[in-house]
């Protein structure tokens, strides 16, 4: 039984741009003439949910995933086509909706609680689990402007966490607090997901959308790119990704006319000092091999090769050009990129290889090549994992030259 | 029967059955959600004195200031004639609602703009904020009765019965307020013009209804139209019943009554056109 239905749905924004500010526009009649572009923020998207499926919905900024969610939630109504759904529904899309600042943990409880769509009720009954979820059992009675950002956000999923629909609407709002409350929230979600809810999960953190998801909507500038299970998707988003990374060339560029085109692809990369698969320790060097095959001669071709992260940002990029004049390049052949260490966080990089001609005006007809990287804590401390913030692993220590003591653990004790 | 079987797996994937959508009355969705305006009105309520010194005092302090000022003005210096009943207290009687009406629509004009935060993250009718609001502010009220029945005991006004017909008076004007509060709220979210028009709207209401000084000072011909605002009859009975013990002017009210629904009805008929452009329009 289908619990969502999203049937052929568009929606329009009109953005007005000569909207009369003051009197001086209205006096100059702009009133009359205000410009309008319409813009669709989505475009004949269609799919449907499966009652007690877990879908997630994956796309770039600006694909559409927000006003998709506002839509499902009712927040807005399409402009074409129609959603029907079963079910009380209620959506995470915020944490901490409607907190009043000057009202103690407790109130807000049961304020966000009846917002979310809980009655007063079954808020009390569930009260304890909330407080206890959220660790806040000393401040309940604290007003939360005296609360600090991570305990809000707590509060906040701890109440939603609560709420019980029978279809859950659910927006990265996992990306708070600490590691050990996220990994409480992951937990609960799969347990939702269990009780046989129906799950809708939007994020940019894709390994959660693949231990949580069956199926998975890709979606790009409004359109739906691919529905498909969780690991294809998500590999279609990062090939996306890749080619988003550097500005593409538009087809009609002058002087860019298919007969003066000329392409270097790059056929394939291997990590030279990693011979099983693309896993390495952070810290570790990084030898990478291109195989790239030209389309005639052409002359010192910038090869550039990014590494990204998962929702997009690019963390290093390595160009050929950066201190030399690259060599010309001709027929087949392979060139070899050597980097000392790779201080990378551990977690899921993207390593994506481009090429364009000498001056980077025109880059070669696609054919790059992305291999998704991951990396492990360095294996002299795998228990350093609790940290995962930022994108780069230094090497560090704290000293405390004031202090008499001389190890770091008696000083904790004192402070 | 073969049609049959090829017939059955179209019609049953094609032709779900989906809940109805079901036309929702306005009080069974308010119903619905009695508890939600109930924790919004308690948030508004809880939220408006604190952090403040004199807290809930300011909620009295706003009529009485008003009424010992125009004490002073109308009746020691422009000397208003209001028969047996001392001035004082027959400004107050009338500045209370007066506070509550004007102080409701305040609020409730800025009830969606204040609230963008949930309109565009949650959804629930968003009839519950006006409610709300306006509700919020009856708390303010019951505290001035407490004074103002202090300052009956001191002035010895005798109550009657008469002085029951303040509750149907009060409903007639909470269905106005309402229905002022649909209007006002909405327009707001599309032109923030409202905003400052609100203060300057409330000012000259003031003075074309009757607080400091009686309705018997406005000529005969004139009456008619200055009764075609529903606040003239309300303040009018409520200092009339409370006060004097006489019955309103019953004509006038029926006129204020009707005035009063039929701001309500085309209020929230106004406001649940707009509704579905409310987050979009934030």
């Amino acid at each position: 039984m289908k619990a969502i239905s999203v049937e052929n749905v568009s929606k329009k924004f009109i953005l007005a741009h000569d909207r009369p500010k003051n009197l001086a526009d209205l006096a100059q009649g702009k009133l009359l003439r205000r410009q309008r572009e319409e813009f669709w923020a989505l475009k004949d998207v269609a799919f449907d949910v499966e009652q007690g499926e877990a879908l997630g919905i994956i796309g770039h900024n600006g694909a559409g995933k927000s006003t998709m969610l506002k839509l499902l939630t009712k927040i807005m109504f399409p402009t074409q086509g129609r959603i029907r759904t079963r079910g009380r529904l209620s959506a995470l899309i915020e944490v901490g909706a409607g907190f009043h600042p000057e009202m103690s943990g407790r109130e807000n409880i049961f304020l966000n609680g009846s917002i979310l769509g809980m009655s007063q009720k079954e808020i009390a009954s569930k009260f304890d689990e909330i407080v206890a979820f959220a660790e806040l059992e000393k401040f309940i009675d604290t007003p939360v402007k005296r609360y600090s950002s991570g305990m809000y956000a707590r509060l906040g999923f701890a109440v939603a966490a609560h709420v019980d629909p029978e279809i859950l609407i659910v927006d990265e709002v996992l990306s708070v607090g600490d590691l050990a409350f996220q990994e409480r929230c992951t937990k609960r979600m799969q347990e939702l997901r269990e009780s046989s809810r129906t799950v809708l999960f939007v994020s940019h953190n894709m390994s959660t959308i693949v231990s949580l998801c069956n199926r998975v909507v890709l979606l790009e500038n409004g359109c739906v790119k691919m529905i498909g299970d969780a690991q294809t998707a998500v590999k279609a988003y990062r090939e996306s990704l890749a080619r988003r990374s550097t500005p593409s060339i538009a087809p009609d560029q002058p002087g860019s006319k298919a007969s003066e085109r000329k392409s270097l692809i790059i056929a394939d990369m291997e990590l030279l000092n990693h011979e099983t698969d693309w896993t390495l320790r952070s810290g570790d060097p990084l030898h990478l091999r291109l195989r790239y095959s030209a389309d005639g001669k052409l002359l010192s071709p910038r090869i550039g090769v990014h590494i990204l992260e998962n929702n997009g940002n690019t963390v290093a990029h390595f160009s050929n050009a950066a201190r030399t004049t690259p060599p010309d390049l001709s027929g087949h052949g392979i060139c070899d990129l050597l980097i000392d260490s790779m201080p990378l966080t551990p977690g899921t990089y993207l390593v994506v290889a481009k090429a364009s001609d000498t001056h980077g005006t025109i880059m070669y007809d696609t054919g790059f090549t992305s291999r998704e990287l991951v990396v492990l804590p360095p294996a002299d401390e795998p228990e350093r994992g609790t940290s995962r913030f930022g994108v780069l692993w230094l090497n560090s220590a704290w000293e405390y030259p004031d202090e008499r003591c001389h190890t770091t653990v008696e000083c904790g004790d004192t402070l | 029967m073969e049609q049959l079987v090829k017939e059955q797996p179209i019609s049953s994937a094609s032709q779900e059955e989906w809940p109805e959508e079901k036309k929702q009355y306005a009080l069974k969705i308010l119903w619905q959600h009695r508890e939600l305006v109930w924790s919004l009105t308690r948030r508004d309520i809880r939220g408006r004195y604190k952090q403040s010194v004199l807290g809930v005092l300011w909620a009295l302090l706003q009529p009485l200031a008003m009424t010992i000022v125009f004490t002073i003005v109308m009746s020691n210096i422009a000397k208003i004639d209001t028969g047996d009943i001392p001035y004082p207290i027959f400004a107050y009687v009338a500045m209370l609602p007066w506070t509550f009406f004007a102080g409701g629509l305040s609020a409730g004009s800025e009830c969606l703009v204040g609230n963008f935060n949930l309109i565009t993250k949650v959804y629930f009718p968003r009839e519950v904020f006006p409610i709300s609001a306006v509700l919020g502010k009856t708390v303010d009220l019951a505290l001035g009765v407490m004074v103002l029945a202090l300052l009956m005991v001191y002035y010895k006004v005798h109550l009657t019965w008469m002085s029951l017909f303040v509750v149907p008076l009060l409903i007639i004007q909470f269905c106005f307020m309402l229905g002022m509060t649909f209007l006002l709220s909405s327009w707001n979210l599309f032109y923030r013009d409202i905003r400052h028009v609100m203060p300057l709207l409330t000012q000259i209401w003031m003075y074309m209804s009757p607080i400091i000084y009686p309705i018997s000072l406005i000529p005969k011909r004139f009456l008619g139209f200055y009764m075609l605002n529903p606040m003239s009859s309300i303040l009018d009975g409520v200092r009339k019943t409370v006060l004097e013990g006489k019955a309103p002017m019953m004509g006038y009210l029926g006129i204020a009554a009707a005035v009063s629904v039929a701001f309500l009805i085309v209020g929230y008929w106004n406001f649940k056109r707009l509704e579905p452009s409310f987050a979009e329009t934030i």
